[in-house]
């Protein structure tokens, strides 16, 4: 962490002629960190402007999805399974197989379309330095404020189709209510059976606990989860809970 | 293809006898499918009065060659498997990534665990594996965050080692590490 005071302390020092070692045992002596003493040493000519309450702000700008944006082959991506749903359909159709719930299906997918070009354009968050805040919604408006101190997972995803378009997905999980209880696993004989994989539909947006940010490119993800990790790293929270 | 490897897993190295056990969980179900289909199947096929009581002997041989196909497949992709699966602590977090085909990876703060144990099922005390499972305080964590088909040395190190970082994270949090925000004394 960069102190101006500490700088300016240190300016004033070597005016006054005392010699650079003499000046960090002191600083050592009295309980300041070598880590802050070098940076102090290294930002000697440009001092930060900031007031020190915000010299964390310099660093941290916040970050918003324009500079990690989901991208729009995320939309294609989403279309794939159900536009093979609905060739099949159609299929099925001409061979005289008629069935509402297909029909249903081939007018419902151009407004699926819609929509999950919707729900993206409505998605926005914004990693500030000590809250990460999201917002979604069409046509009724939600905001959600996450401070660092409660994320307690960060997943990065790719399935199959994400490989092919060269996206992935990434999400955080914090410890609100609502938090997947409907996931269950069975175990037989070692081998895990479970049927909550395949109908987790893949959303933008938070929901529950889980904040999900679908469809960034590959390297956007991981740079993103190391911002992440970097301010849950930076708000520590004070009082663990975890009991060890 | 190559091991992904990190310097925990030099450590605590993965079992190869995972790849064994998973290969035989998985010959076991789909033996007993199998099963399930094709003994109604002979018995109907048997008793019936048309001819077909002939082709029981080349079905069964078809079907026994079916499942070496499906053998050799599940072992292949349960080496695939194996050498794919990362994990490494770092000095902040820890990381598990699995999955050849569908990668998923997650990630958990030493701050945010609550929980780490070791269990073993049916098939991992046959061949003498175990499983190590980190939580955070939310329920897919449990199932995602683990470590399976280490042996026993390598499930103690990383429980000791996690336990370990774990206690010194959160008792480093106690006292504040800021240093003093008073002004430096002056040398005389």
């Amino acid at each position: 962490m960069i102190y101006p005071q500490l700088i300016n302390y240190i300016q004033t020092q070597l005016t006054q002629g005392v010699t650079k070692e003499v000046i960090i045992n002191t600083l050592l002596n009295i309980g300041w960190q070598r880590s802050d003493i070098d940076e102090a040493f290294n930002n000697l000519s440009n001092p930060p402007v900031v007031p020190p309450q915000n010299n964390l702000a310099a660093q941290n700008r916040p970050i918003t999805e324009n500079d990690y944006p989901v991208q729009f082959t995320w939309i294609y991506k989403t279309m794939v399974p159900l536009i093979f749903v609905v060739f099949f359909s159609i299929l099925l159709l001409l061979f005289g197989f008629i069935n509402y719930y297909l029909i249903f299906l081939i007018l419902y997918s151009p407004i699926h379309f819609i929509i999950t070009i919707l729900r993206r354009n409505n998605f926005h968050y914004l990693i500030d330095a000590r809250f990460m805040i999201l917002k979604q919604g069409i046509i009724s408006k939600q905001e959600r404020n996450i401070p660092y101190g409660v994320i307690q997972n960060v997943f990065v995803r790719q399935d199959l189709f994400d490989r092919i378009f060269g996206l992935s997905s990434l999400a955080v999980e914090n410890a609100a209510q609502g938090a997947g209880a409907k996931e269950r696993v069975t175990k037989i004989f070692g081998m895990t059976v479970t049927n909550t994989k395949k109908q987790e539909a893949e959303m933008i947006g938070f929901k529950g606990n889980k904040a999900s940010v679908p469809g960034l490119k590959r390297e956007d993800a991981e740079t993103l989860k190391s911002i992440i990790l970097d301010r849950i790293k930076q708000n520590p929270i004070e009082d663990s809970q975890s009991g060890l | 293809m190559a091991i992904a490897m990190s310097k925990t897993r030099e450590q605590y190295p993965l079992s190869t006898k995972k790849v064994l056990k998973k290969t035989l969980a998985g010959t076991f179900i789909w033996s007993i499918l199998l099963l399930v289909i094709c003994i109604p199947l002979s018995i109907v096929f048997a008793t019936s009065s048309t001819g077909l009581a002939n082709y029981l002997i080349p079905a069964a041989i078809g079907v026994i060659f079916f499942l070496l196909i499906i053998i050799v497949l599940i072992y292949s992709y349960q080496w695939w498997y194996y050498n794919v699966y990362f994990y490494d602590l770092t000095p902040d977090y820890i990381v598990i990534k699995k999955g050849p085909i569908t990668p998923r990876e997650i990630t958990i703060p030493y701050e945010r665990i609550q929980d780490i144990y070791v269990d073993q099922d049916i098939l991992d005390r046959l061949f003498g594996l175990y499983d190590v499972h980190l939580s955070s305080a939310t329920i897919s964590s449990g199932m995602e965050a683990h470590i399976d088909g280490v042996e026993k040395p390598a499930a103690d190190g990383l429980r000791q080692l996690l336990l370990q970082t774990v206690g010194d994270r959160i008792s480093k949090n106690r006292p504040q590490a800021n240093p003093p925000q008073t002004n430096p004394v002056t040398p005389a």
